[in-house]
């Protein structure tokens, strides 16, 4: 068992985060902050030009560890 | 609730859980470090930086967020009155267009396989394109009856093969040695396949359909069609460049490829309960490719347009 690299490690967190949040399982990263998830259902968006079926979407959000 | 990313950590990089403890204090610092400077982009995954306020911001890669949103890929925002005006255009008229099963099909918009495709075709196909592709798992009539035909078929030879043996003990003379009986097996019980082609043509194989004569247009058509279908592996790509609710609106948009792309399909799949057709162009072998032509063709394409499996 031989320490990682640096390198090694980065690659390993971007990958736990993306098979994590993939899942849409939020994920905390001690010292950072935690990662999640946000689901928006489709929805009908109504303008001026007429209503518009959005549809569903995941987005990214992060929230900042606060010391 | 969140979980800690450490024991994922470690268990990926097979260290402990305090080496990964260690190591990710190490680079949670020098990350915060460089924030607080400048952008630091980690591929993959965003960039983080430091708000005015001196609080730690992230912005997920383009990446990430398709990876996040594998499930609703390629789909895009459409108008509500055009698709109502489709979908009732399609409930009036449930066989107008016979392209595209209708959705308690079995591989339509009521699959739950995000990927479960239907080819766009051409109008002229559309008659004898109703039946072919909804063949039912279960054997059709035809097939269930022919076993027990065997059987009496069997058990009829069987007899008339003792009779003729009879005679032939008892009268040596009746029959001349080159002309044997003929084997009433074969004749009593008509190939399966023929009974098919009588009582079934949706479940005859192809050469043997009805509707795939020899010098049908629309036969030769639907035939290429499957072909196609079944020689496809499991596993391709293409460019989403539209999406609808409606099918209709979706071969609308897929004819409107046609002249473009040698591939346009229609593939429907399910989204939150929402049945989605999204169009796709192109069939590449792998998203390297499908990326590629996308970047080589992204000037006459939809912004939104997205690479997309064809399981």
């Amino acid at each position: 068992m031989s320490t990682p690299s640096t390198d090694e490690a980065l690659d390993a967190i971007v990958a736990v985060l993306r098979d994590e949040l993939a899942q849409e399982r939020s994920v905390k990263v001690p010292g950072l902050g935690t990662f999640h998830v946000e689901h928006q259902p489709a929805a009908v968006d109504s303008t001026d030009e007429g209503s518009r079926l959005r549809p569903p979407r995941n987005t990214v959000a992060f929230a900042p560890e606060t010391d | 609730m969140a979980s800690s990313i450490l024991p994922l950590l470690a268990d990926r990089l097979d260290v402990s859980d305090e080496d990964a403890r260690a190591l990710l204090r190490t680079l949670v610092r020098e990350l915060r470090t460089h924030a607080a400077t400048d952008e630091v982009r980690l591929s993959g995954l965003g960039t983080f930086s430091e708000a005015p306020d001196g609080t730690l911001q992230f912005t997920p890669a383009p990446s990430l967020q398709r990876h996040v949103n594998a499930s609703y890929e390629g789909l895009s925002p459409e108008a509500v009155g055009a698709s109502e005006t489709t979908e009732a255009a399609e409930t009036r008229t449930p066989h107008a267009d016979a392209s595209v099963p209708p959705p308690d099909a079995s591989s339509s918009a009521s699959d739950p396989d995000p990927a479960a495709s239907v080819e766009a075709t051409a109008p002229n196909d559309a008659p004898d394109r109703a039946s072919p592709e909804r063949v039912s798992p279960r054997p059709n009539a035809s097939e269930r009856r022919s076993p027990v035909r065997a059987v009496w078929g069997t058990a009829l030879a069987m007899l008339l093969l003792a009779a003729a043996g009879w005679l032939m003990y008892s009268e040596p003379g009746l029959l001349g040695a080159s002309s044997p009986p003929a084997s009433p097996a074969v004749s009593s019980a008509p190939p399966p396949d023929t009974a098919s082609e009588n009582e079934s043509p949706s479940a005859a194989p192809p050469d043997r359909s009805p509707s795939s004569r020899p010098g049908s247009p629309s036969s030769t058509a639907r035939d290429s069609a499957t072909a196609r279908d079944s020689a496809t592996p499991p596993s391709r790509w293409a460019i989403v460049v539209a999406s609808h609710t409606a099918r209709t609106a979706a071969l609308e948009t897929a004819h409107s490829y046609r002249t473009r792309f040698d591939t346009v399909k229609v593939v429907a799949g399910t989204v939150d309960g929402q049945t989605w057709y999204r169009v796709a162009v192109g069939q590449y072998d792998s998203e390297p490719q499908a990326e590629q032509a996308l970047a080589r063709a992204e000037s006459t394409l939809p912004t939104d347009a997205w690479t997309h499996p064809l399981r």
